[in-house]
Order: structure tokens, then C-alpha cells, then sequence
């Protein structure tokens, strides 16, 4: 019965979206952040940008990237985004594995959310950026 | 007799068509993008960094998208005359995308690739065209999908 099928939650994850400075250029760089005590394992990631630029509908690709683990209380640098997506919908699809059991969560960071006035301390990467936990 | 000859020459002809099959497929192998590499910009390039470009794209190498991540490479062959860049047809690398090759003129953004790019589809192409000793452009990700119809 759908009643029985037990769907884990997702906690202590999060997606954040943040300027780093690499050899003086700002790149933004998307990270996923473990904030469990535990690790978690075989994480796929896909992400994808959608939505309307210029009254044009848009899709990007799609990207997947694989972890074998991220270990608990620390972050995994996913890939860097461009700042001609952040019109878009950036979606971040999280699958992972503790003990067996698969947990997956969505992150969407909507469009024009990505900005110096949203930004928060990440604790963990101990920097500013824009985080979806 | 009649039937040893017959399996002898059957098996001749399987024997035949295998080999040519294996031969024409290490060929087509070996014609990927180790035979060619992208020409990045050097420190001391004159080209301008940014540029808009409209053109007709004449050969594209489409990337890959999903488990692997691959980008592709397009000639484009101008439509206009463009200040700082003084040659008919430019190279760009693309991000990943699919879809059949866009034959209408498109506008594009690029910048100058350099080969110090982080992101996957810049790291790894599928193919590389010849670009003569001219120095690659790239495209991000969005701009890719203008290559593109669906």
C-alpha cells in the first residue's frame, strides 16, 4: 500500500552557491555540504538550468556528477556556474546512500536568487554565499 | 566435397567481412580528437576577449551530456566582419547539449578559452576541428543551447 512505502527525509544537507576568488578572477562555485556527523555515500548530483530569458523558454543540459563519499561535517565542490544562468531556475538533484538506504532531495535556487544580498555565512566552507539547506 | 567446399568458402567470406568490419572501425577510432587539440589563447593574445559573433556554424562536434561530461567544438563561418578578430571563420568550444545542428545565423557571446576553464565540458571535448593555428573561443552552457534546434 502507497501508505506503507516509507520515504526517508532528507536532513543535514545543503547546497550552497558561492564567490570564491581563484588567482584574482571571481568564479562562482556551487558546493554540497554534509552537516551530518556521518558520511554519506555514492551522492549522485544532476543539475540542470531552466526557465525564460528574453521571453524564450530555456533548458540547459543536464550534468551528473558522482561522489563515492562525502564524509559527515564537510563539503564537496560540485562544479562552477556562470553568471548567465542565474536568470534560470538551477536545480541541484542530491541522491545518496547512508547504511543502504537511499535518501534524494531537490535544491532550486530560483531565478535572480543568486546575489551578494542573499548571502548567509556557511558555516562549514566558513565563507558567504547563498545557501538552500 | 561439395558441401566442404561451400562451408570453406562461407567461412572465407565471414572471415573476410569481420576483418574489413574490425579494420573500419580502428579507423574510424583513431579519427577523434587526439588527432587535433584546441589552441588555447596565450597571455600575450591580441584577439579581443569577449566578443559577439554572428555566423553559420559548418562543422559541429556535439559534446556529451550525463554519466560523462564532454563538451563539442563548432566552426563558425562569419557573417559580419568583426572589430579585433581577423579571421573568416572562428573555433569555439561548447558545453554539452543535444539536438540537430542550428543552419539558421546565430549570435554568439564567446571569450577567449585559455585552457585553465574548470568546468567540465571545457576539459574534455569530444572532438576537436582543425583550427589551423587559430586560437579557440568558447561559449557557456546556455549560449550552447543557440547551436542547437529541438
Amino acid at each position: 500500500m502507497k501508505k506503507d512505502i516509507h520515504v526517508p527525509k532528507v536532513e543535514g544537507i545543503g547546497v550552497a552557491i558561492i564567490k570564491d576568488t581563484e588567482e584574482g578572477d571571481e568564479i562562482w562555485n556551487v558546493y554540497l555540504i554534509n552537516y551530518k556527523e556521518e558520511p554519506i555515500n555514492n551522492v549522485l548530483i544532476s543539475s540542470k538550468g531552466y526557465g525564460t530569458l528574453n521571453q524564450k523558454k530555456v533548458n540547459t543540459s543536464t550534468l551528473r556528477h558522482f561522489f563515492d563519499v562525502i564524509k559527515g561535517q564537510s563539503y564537496q565542490l560540485i562544479e562552477p556556474i556562470s553568471e548567465d544562468v542565474f536568470g534560470l531556475s538551477n536545480e541541484y538533484f542530491v541522491t545518496f546512500y547512508i547504511d543502504n538506504i537511499i535518501y534524494d532531495k531537490k535544491f532550486v535556487f530560483v531565478p535572480d536568487t543568486i546575489k551578494d544580498d542573499h548571502f548567509t555565512k556557511v558555516r562549514i566552507i566558513q565563507k558567504d554565499g547563498v545557501l538552500i539547506k | 566435397m561439395k558441401m566442404f567446399k561451400l562451408s570453406t568458402l562461407l567461412f572465407a567470406v565471414f572471415l573476410g567481412v569481420n576483418l574489413t568490419a574490425q579494420v573500419v572501425l580502428d579507423m574510424k577510432l583513431s579519427g577523434t580528437s587526439s588527432d587535433h587539440k584546441i589552441i588555447p589563447h596565450d597571455a600575450n593574445s591580441s584577439l579581443s576577449e569577449t566578443i559577439t559573433v554572428k555566423g553559420y556554424i559548418v562543422n559541429h562536434k556535439k559534446g556529451i551530456c550525463g554519466d560523462i561530461c564532454a563538451g563539442g567544438t563548432i566552426q563558425l563561418e562569419l557573417s559580419e566582419k568583426v572589430e579585433g578578430y581577423p579571421h573568416s571563420y572562428m573555433y569555439i568550444v561548447t558545453g554539452c547539449t543535444t539536438g540537430e545542428t542550428n543552419p539558421e545565423i546565430i549570435s554568439l557571446l564567446v571569450t577567449k578559452f585559455t585552457g585553465e576553464e574548470k568546468e567540465c565540458y571545457y576539459k574534455d571535448v569530444v572532438e576537436v576541428i582543425d583550427s589551423k593555428t587559430i586560437p579557440y573561443y568558447k561559449i557557456s552552457l546556455l549560449e550552447t543551447e543557440k547551436t542547437i534546434v529541438k
